[in-house]
Order: C-alpha cells, then sequence, then structure tokens
C-alpha cells in the first residue's frame, strides 16, 4: 500500500513537472517568436521611413510625416500577424517579405 | 436638445440589442413580434442618431454620433444590470479567472 | 493545454498589456485632463478674471509688444496668444523647456494681471506626449507605448471576437468579483474602441518620426559642420524693435479668414500671425508674414494639398482644439473610459494571478506598481491642485515647487505600496491609498474655499466644476475603500 502510494506521489509529481516544463518551453518559445516578429517589423518600419524620404515632396516633415502614418497603421497588424501565424511559421514569413519589400523600395536606385 | 434625442435613440438601440440576447429571454420574455420590433429599432435608431448629430453639426457630427453612442452605452449596461439585479435574476455567470 | 490561436494572443494581450499599462494608465489620465488643459490653467490662475472681454485694443497690443521686446532682450523666444472665446486673454509666453509661460495682459488695457506662477493644464499636456523625459526618450518612450497599445488592442479584439456582438453591453457589477472587472474591462474597451483606436493611432503617428527617424542605420550621413541654433525656446540675437501691432493683427485676421484666437510669433525678420487652431479640426498652421522692420506684408502661408490635409486632420483630430464645449466633455469622458480600461486591465491581471503567483516576489513587485499608476498617480495629480492653493502666491520658483511636490508625492506613495506589498499587506495598501485620495479629492473644494483666492460670483462655473469633479474622485475612492473591506464573493 505504502509502495503504492510512493509511486502514485514520484508519477504525481513527474507529471507536474513534465507539465512545468512544457509550459516554460512554450513561453521560451513564444518569447522568441515575440521578439523575431518585433525586430523584423522595426526594421521594415525604419525601411518605410527611409523610403518616404523619396516621396515627391519638397518638405521633409512632410515627408516623415506620411511615413510615420503609415508605420503606426502598418507595425501593429504585422506584429499580430507575425505573431499569430505559427503553422509553417507564416506569419514571420509574411513580416520578411513586407521587410524584403521595404528593402527593396528604399534602397534600390530610382 | 437635437443631442439629448440622440442619446435617448442610442439608449433605446443598445436596450433593444440586450434584450434580444438569448440570454435574457427568461428575464426579460418577448413574443416574435416584439422580437421584430426589436431587431427594426436595433437598426434604425442609431441611423437617426447619426442623422440628427449630423444635422447639429454637418463637420463634427460623426464624432458626437460615436462619442454618444460610447457613453450611452455604458449608460445601458449600468442600468440594464441594475434592472436584473432588482428582477433578482442576474445572470452571474462562471468566474472567469 | 492546447496552444490556440485565441490562447496564444491572450497572452500576448496579458503581458504586453499589463507592461505598457502600467505607464499607459498615467499618459491616458494626463490627456483627459489635456483636454481641459486651458481651464485647468484659469483654476490655477484664480487672479485672471474670465469674464474681460475679446476686443483688442492698441494700447494692450502695444504693452504686449513691449513685454515681447523685454523678454527677447533676455534671450526667450517670445510669442503672443491673442484672446479668444476660450482664454479671453492676452498672454506672453515662451517655452521654459517644459511649459509656456509667461505674463497674462488685459485686451482693453494691457495691464498685466499679475497670475501666480504655476504648472497649470500645460503640465498634464506635456506629461501626455513626452512624461516630462524631452524628446528623447520621453516622445520616443510614448510612441513606443502606443504602439504597444494597438497590438494590444488588435490583440485583445482577436479574444473577444466571438462575445464581442452578443456582449456588446454586458455588464455584471453585482456577480464575482473577477467577472465584475472582466466585464467592466471589456466595457470600457469594445463601446469606447473606436476612440481609443483613433486616438492611439493619431498620438501614434504624429511622433513615429522621432521614435524612427528617417536616417539610415547603415550608412549614417556624414557629420557635416555642426549647424548653429538656438536651444528651443530660446533666442540667438532679438531683432529690432516692433512695428505697431494692432494694423497688422487686423490685416492678418482678414488674411486668415481667423478672427480670434491666433498666435503671433516674432523671428529677426517677420511678424508671424497663425491661424486659430480653434478654427477647425484641420491643424493648418496657416499663417500670414510681416516684415519686422516697417510692417509691410510679406507673404501669406496656406497649404492645402490633400497629403498636407489629411495630416493636419490627424493632427487636430487628436488635440481637439478646435471642439465645441459638448465635444471636448465626450473627449474628456471617452478618456475616463480609456484610464478605466487600463486599470480595469491591469486589476484583471493581478486577479487571475494572485492564487498561483500571489507569494512571488515578481507578483508582489507588481501589484505594488499597479497601486502606484492607479492610487499614486491620482493623489499627486490632486496633490499638485493643493500646492496651486496651499503654496505661497508669491514665492519664487512655484511652477517647480508644484511639480516637485506632484513627483515627491507620487515617489512617496510608490515607497509606500512596495514596502506594504513586499511585507503581503498588499489590501491594507489598497485601501490606506484609497482612503488618502478620498480625503485629497474630498477636502479639495474646501481648500479652494477657505483659500479665498477669486470671487465665487462672475466665472465660478470653472471653479464649481472642477472642485465638484475632485469631490466626485474623493467620493469614488473612499465608496472602493468602502467595499475592499468587505469579503469577496
Amino acid at each position: 500500500m505504502l509502495l503504492t502510494n510512493n509511486i502514485q506521489s514520484v508519477s504525481d509529481s513527474l507529471v507536474s513537472g513534465t507539465k512545468a516544463a512544457q509550459k516554460r518551453k512554450a513561453v521560451l518559445r513564444r518569447l522568441a517568436l515575440l521578439a523575431g516578429v518585433c525586430a523584423v517589423c522595426f526594421l521594415t518600419a525604419h525601411l518605410i521611413m527611409l523610403a518616404a524620404l523619396r516621396l515627391p515632396y519638397e518638405d521633409t516633415r512632410l515627408k516623415t510625416d506620411l511615413g510615420g502614418m503609415l508605420v503606426a497603421a502598418l507595425l501593429p497588424v504585422l506584429v499580430l500577424m507575425g505573431f499569430a501565424g505559427r503553422r509553417h511559421l507564416w506569419g514571420i514569413t509574411l513580416c520578411l517579405l513586407a521587410c524584403g519589400a521595404a528593402a527593396l523600395t528604399a534602397l534600390l536606385p530610382r | 436638445m437635437i443631442l439629448l434625442l440622440a442619446c435617448v435613440l442610442w439608449c433605446v438601440a443598445f436596450r433593444c440589442h440586450e434584450w434580444l440576447q438569448s440570454r435574457n429571454r427568461t428575464t426579460f420574455p418577448m413574443p416574435v413580434r416584439a422580437v421584430w420590433l426589436n431587431q427594426g429599432v436595433r437598426a434604425l435608431a442609431p441611423c437617426l442618431a447619426l442623422a440628427l448629430c449630423l444635422m447639429h453639426s454637418p463637420a463634427l457630427g460623426v464624432l458626437f454620433w460615436l462619442g454618444l453612442g460610447s457613453v450611452c452605452g455604458v449608460c445601458t449596461s449600468v442600468l440594464m444590470a441594475v434592472l436584473k439585479n432588482k428582477r433578482g435574476r442576474a445572470p452571474a455567470g462562471k468566474p472567469p479567472l | 493545454m492546447r496552444d490556440t490561436l485565441r490562447v496564444h494572443m491572450g497572452w500576448l494581450h496579458s503581458w504586453l498589456g499589463f507592461l505598457a499599462g502600467l505607464l499607459l494608465l498615467c499618459i491616458f489620465a494626463s490627456g483627459t485632463l489635456a483636454v481641459f488643459d486651458t481651464e485647468i490653467t484659469h483654476w490655477m490662475q484664480p487672479e485672471v478674471p474670465l469674464h474681460t472681454r475679446t476686443a483688442l485694443t492698441p494700447a494692450a497690443l502695444n504693452a504686449a509688444a513691449q513685454a515681447v521686446e523685454a523678454s527677447e532682450r533676455q534671450g526667450f523666444s517670445t510669442f503672443l496668444s491673442l484672446p479668444s472665446h476660450r482664454d479671453p486673454v492676452l498672454r506672453v509666453l515662451h517655452y521654459d523647456g517644459y511649459e509656456f509661460t509667461g505674463p497674462a495682459l488685459s485686451p482693453e488695457t494691457g495691464t498685466s494681471f499679475a497670475p501666480r506662477e504655476t504648472a497649470g493644464g500645460q503640465f498634464f499636456y506635456n506629461f501626455h506626449f513626452s512624461l516630462r523625459g524631452g524628446d528623447h526618450p520621453g516622445v520616443q518612450l510614448v510612441t513606443f507605448l502606443g504602439l504597444c497599445l494597438l497590438v494590444t488592442l488588435g490583440s485583445g479584439l482577436v479574444i473577444h471576437l466571438k462575445a464581442l456582438w452578443p456582449d456588446l453591453v454586458l455588464l455584471r457589477p453585482f456577480g464575482p468579483r473577477p467577472r465584475a472587472w472582466v466585464d467592466a474591462h471589456l466595457i470600457a474597451g469594445v463601446l469606447f474602441l473606436p476612440f481609443i483606436l483613433f486616438m492611439a493611432y493619431t498620438g501614434t503617428a504624429i511622433h513615429a518620426r522621432v521614435l524612427l527617424p528617417a536616417q539610415s542605420f547603415f550608412s549614417p550621413s556624414p557629420a557635416g559642420p555642426p549647424k548653429k541654433s538656438a536651444p528651443k525656446g530660446r533666442l540667438l540675437q532679438a531683432g529690432p524693435p516692433l512695428p505697431p501691432l494692432a494694423p497688422l493683427i487686423t490685416q492678418g485676421r482678414e488674411r486668415l479668414h481667423s478672427p480670434d484666437g491666433n498666435l503671433v510669433l516674432f523671428t529677426a525678420d517677420d511678424v508671424r500671425i497663425f491661424r486659430s487652431d480653434a478654427s477647425g479640426p484641420f491643424l493648418t498652421r496657416d499663417h500670414a508674414d510681416f516684415s519686422r522692420k516697417d510692417g509691410h506684408f510679406l507673404r501669406s502661408v496656406t497649404r492645402s494639398s490633400p497629403t498636407v490635409a489629411t495630416m493636419q486632420l490627424v493632427r487636430g483630430l487628436h488635440y481637439a482644439r478646435y471642439a465645441p464645449l459638448t465635444l471636448r466633455w465626450l473627449y474628456f469622458l471617452s478618456g475616463l473610459a480609456a484610464t478605466a480600461l487600463a486599470g480595469s486591465g491591469l486589476v484583471v491581471f493581478l486577479m487571475k494571478r494572485r492564487r498561483s503567483s500571489g507569494e512571488n516576489a515578481f507578483f508582489r513587485l507588481a501589484e505594488a506598481l499597479t497601486l502606484t499608476v492607479i492610487t499614486g498617480f491620482p493623489i499627486a495629480t490632486l496633490g499638485l491642485f493643493w500646492a496651486n492653493r496651499c503654496l505661497p502666491v508669491a514665492l519664487t520658483g512655484r511652477i517647480m515647487a508644484e511639480i516637485d511636490l506632484f513627483f515627491t508625492l507620487w515617489t512617496l506613495f510608490a515607497i509606500h505600496a512596495l514596502l506594504l506589498c513586499l511585507r503581503r499587506h498588499a489590501a491594507a495598501a489598497w485601501r490606506q491609498h484609497l482612503y488618502c485620495l478620498a480625503l485629497a479629492g474630498g477636502m479639495l473644494p474646501l481648500v479652494d474655499l477657505l483659500s479665498g483666492s477669486h470671487p465665487w460670483g462672475d466665472g465660478a462655473m470653472l471653479f464649481v466644476t472642477v472642485d465638484a469633479l475632485a469631490f466626485l474622485s474623493g467620493l469614488i475612492a473612499l465608496f472602493a475603500a468602502q467595499h475592499l473591506r468587505r469579503p469577496a464573493t
């Protein structure tokens, strides 16, 4: 009886330990995904601001303001999509695509 | 005065919306015809409120409409909660946490 | 537990919402007060009569011009704020690094009302967009928090999407405590979503260029010789004596179709008369320029391309300087709802984790921080109002004394919260803070009355309203403190 109880308690602690480890692993994975997505999104936003400087207006402040409007709308959506799309990592792929598009617009000669 | 009327319309729309939810059918039972009426009022009252707000101020009407809608929504929800509590059948719901 | 989209987004919503929410609550609260910044300044400067007629006389403008020249000789970049319906006095202002300060003159005679020096409503305006930290890191941090808010709103929408329509006005304040808090959080978030979303977006868009400057990280522009420019609010050199301002202002107002409340700026060569911000929802910054030497008209700058107009509208809607009184009250109530949203979110976060992590030191730290912002910030705010009435009127450096008192009070309450929470007396800390808040709010009308700083006749409505709001906040705090004494159902 005592042995059975001991085995039961050991197996319970093992299960809870495994559960905690799984939870920690899931949180770490989420954190890594979020950090990656944020890095790509901030790079995209920076490239959008650079691309905004190419707009055909004289006033630099107007160009950066327009870039800011686009960034404020796009960046949260990209972060959410990047974080939400986990199957086959389609979210972060989308962020990378947006980043690539912004890089091409900002860095290629006109 | 116009804004007050818009407030009333918003409150009526929210009240109809809340009464139409299935969880309230036991607290506020209503016949089928009343359901149709409530649905109609819920759809029309906000439109009428928007028209009134635009009449009050063509440039800022939409802002008035949205602001009044939010405030009236809160007022209606508090009023409905008190009403349900008075009837003693408030759906407490299970604790979410 | 299956890692569904809802669970995944819930994790993002709760953690990002909590971490950003601690500061966002203060930003919302100060923004809410900043809606009535001019009125708060009036309350804090009771020496300025509010029934003054707004018609300007040449004598008043000459007195203002002399004040401007005297201020410029001290090295301040000074400007005039002409009387308007909302602020019926002529103000000679300069920027002191945080606030616009300066004397208030009668628009009829030009005599100074000699108002007490005060941080006024400007303090809350400055705190709202920079947390008094300047462009770097203040505005950058607030803009970053704006982005966090947008992400939190998006994730919150995903979590609540299914119940959004049926539970639109569902509130169960008489249910279990956690249920009531979640409902309050949802009601504030869903019903005021259009306002919160558009304020978060416009606020972030306005300052996005400060967070992400349009300068390449990869190939920094070669550093040329530094441009010689004066620090913000200062002048490199004063200009020649000013021409008579009255004809210039009449002409400028006609050209800009802006009958009152204009700003008049002075450079070494020009006198620039700006269109009033209250003219409409577009914050245009259109101006008519005159020569500073002889006052002849130079140019009129009006920009109205669709791109410029969009940006003007974004600014105008966020700053709400155009708004009539009713709409300003709606802005104020919506701001209160946003503050309630942040506050209830913080409380729900703690409630959810109290059972599992209540003994954790980080949890207790989180609770102390929550207390610091939910109750400490309003207490410090009311402390600023008290300081305005209690500090001697002729005190030198009065503005900084008020502000120092605000931050000292806030720090003291933060330390108090930290000490009690770390010693596992969080409930007592909540109650004590709430009683202090009740006392500070409830007694403010009495302090105002006893100070005898203004007559209770003409223009008393403003004083009554501010005092009543403070009293109401005290009453709510008292109710909450009493409620906390009861055991949770």
